[in-house]
């Protein structure tokens, strides 16, 4: 890689971070938020199930969300906001093989000795971090300026702001139906037990003749 | 071979080369498998099995008394009205009732779940399993091909760094691939192919499981199985010592690597079958010193105190968790290196034989 092209710190790159976790979250939010009309417990269990599909899918979505925007335009939505993008020693962007590399194995081997490999962007000369070294990729900032650097920290923000308020909202939503639902699930439990009660007498019954 | 020579040189690569353990690290962690419990089957059974529990008492724990009253009326007033009185069940019958209850549960999990849902959440499940199987052959590949060509370089004086290291884990990945996963499945089928009669024998005399006979069969046939499998997994082992590291240094393809691999391991069965138990015996004796007795010491200074008083249990408590987790970074960096440590030595084995057999051969 040429020596005059600058690379991304540490700030620049975790600001990036910050604003694709927030566009990954936008799923969980979905399905979180619909918890607030929950009032059974038929719903309040496939809800959660939903949820569990949405969490299990998570990663691997992330992955392909990963792979196929640095590959493509070299970076996902949080590099591209705020002017970074991720190039091999050409200078070009990765091929789709490489960019899946860097995201699986390259962020298993980071995340080792709880994330170390993240924190040597800011003790490597070239801001590598290990997930970069191994798969010899470069962060560099092509179009970094205040205002693309002001747009990732409003974005980051305004995300934070909009899911704090959500939150409480579903959390006021959740404490009026929640009553609702442990009545419901008592309920059917309650169904059920006199289900197995019969059974159990219909056994000693039939025992006794 | 010379093990003591042989621990030294490995002692010092390990102290020297830092970047090795991270690697050594990623290792161990991509081989581990996930381990199941089934255990929380038997909390049901234990419920079941209990005589003096009934099932007002039961109800009364999943749900409010109080709200119970406000239904149909307590289960037990209809347990005192039908004037049922409990009598020792048979396993026969307590079989039934369980089979029975369960087809309540059942049925009744049309109330709970959405059933296309459940179908929907299983696919979800298969396709996560398959989807991590992948990316986790992929990790073990690629970190086994690391350690090994880093651990090369570091023996012959080259540059240690993770990009070199990488180099190593792509470089041959696709025979090291088929190297890890073929003779892994090949083998897993043998101990299918011979597990099987076992479960056969057990479902077809499922009625006559107490007789002689069958027991007499099912020992034997368990023991011959055992025997088989155990000799296999050496076999394996030995083999993909070498198999691993001919894959590495000479590109060789996974079929030549284990064929390879397989004559250096016959060739040289006495110095590898060594080197396997000494560094069992020194990994046991690593973890001992530094896992089990530390925790033998604790756990006596934390029962000791926990008499004195609650006071000290809360202080045991925070410290606790205030250590866990340097204690955590600690062990990882010890794992990592006593990965590298263990590798290194099957390296400094597998170089000296090559040596040996070029000498032999006359190049």
């Amino acid at each position: 890689m040429e020596d005059n092209v600058k690379t991304a710190g540490y700030l620049l790159r975790l600001l990036a971070k910050g604003i694709d976790i927030n566009i990954l979250f936008i799923p969980f939010f979905i399905v979180i938020k619909y918890y607030s009309v929950v009032k059974t417990t038929y719903a309040f269990l496939n809800t959660t199930m939903v949820l569990l599909v949405v969490i299990l899918l998570a990663v691997y979505i992330g992955i392909l969300y990963n792979t196929y925007l640095t590959s493509r335009f070299g970076g996902t939505i949080g590099k591209l906001i705020v002017g970074l993008r991720v190039v091999d020693e050409k200078g070009e962007f990765l091929t789709d093989r490489r960019a899946f590399f860097r995201c699986t194995v390259g962020y298993f081997v980071s995340g080792l000795f709880f994330g170390l490999g993240y924190f040597w962007i800011i003790k490597d000369n070239k801001n590598q971090g290990w997930h970069d070294q191994i798969s010899e990729t470069y962060v560099v900032q092509r179009g970094v300026s205040a205002m693309s650097v002001m747009l990732g920290i409003v974005s980051v923000f305004a995300f934070i702001i909009f899911y704090s308020l959500s939150f409480y909202s579903l959390y006021q939503d959740m404490s009026k139906n929640f009553e609702y639902i442990v009545t419901d699930f008592r309920l059917q439990i309650n169904n059920i037990m006199y289900q197995i009660k019969d059974l159990d007498n219909s056994q000693d019954s039939s025992i006794k003749l | 071979m010379d093990i003591v020579k042989t621990y030294k040189k490995s002692f010092e690569i390990t102290k020297k080369f830092k970047y090795l353990w991270i690697v050594g690290f990623a290792v161990a962690v991509s081989t581990a498998s996930a381990g199941f419990n089934f255990n929380s089957f038997s909390s049901f059974s234990d419920f079941n099995n209990n005589e003096n529990v009934n099932v007002s008492d039961s109800l009364k724990t999943v749900t409010n008394p109080e709200s119970i009253d406000t239904l149909k009326g307590s289960v037990n007033s209809i347990n005192e009205a039908s004037g049922v009185k409990k009598e020792p069940k048979s396993f026969e019958e307590e079989k039934t009732f369980f089979l029975s209850v369960l087809k309540v549960i059942i049925y009744n999990l049309n109330g709970f779940f959405s059933v296309s849902m459940l179908w929907f959440l299983f696919a979800v499940f298969i396709l996560s399993f398959v989807f991590g199987s992948f990316i986790k052959i992929v990790l073990k590949t690629w970190s086994l091909g690391a350690l090994i060509g880093g651990i090369f370089n570091a023996l012959f004086d080259k540059k240690v760094s993770l990009k070199e290291m990488s180099h190593y884990g792509k470089r041959n990945f696709k025979e090291m691939f088929l190297l890890l996963f073929l003779p892994k499945l090949i083998l897993s089928t043998i101990a299918f192919v011979l597990v099987l009669p076992v479960v056969l024998i057990v479902i077809l005399n499922f009625k006559n499981l107490s007789s002689p006979s069958i027991i007499v069969l099912l020992l034997f046939i368990s023991m011959l199985d055992f025997f088989i499998l155990f000799v296999l997994s050496i076999l394996y082992k030995g083999i993909m010592a070498y198999a691993e590291r001919l894959c590495i240094h000479q590109r060789l393809s996974w079929e030549d690597a284990f064929k390879s691999g397989f004559l250096m391991f016959k060739k040289n069965i006495m110095d590898t079958f060594l080197l396997a138990i000494v560094n069992k015996i020194s990994k046991s004796l690593f973890f001992l010193v530094f896992i089990i007795i530390p925790l033998i010491i604790i756990s006596v200074i934390v029962m000791g105190l926990s008499l004195a008083g609650e006071v000290f249990i809360l202080l045991m408590v925070i410290v606790s968790v205030v250590l866990f987790l340097p204690f955590m970074f600690v062990w990882s960096f010890f794992l990592g290196a006593l990965n590298t440590f263990e590798y290194t030595t099957w390296n400094i084995l597998y170089l000296e034989k090559v040596k040996e057999m070029e000498v032999i051969d006359g190049r």
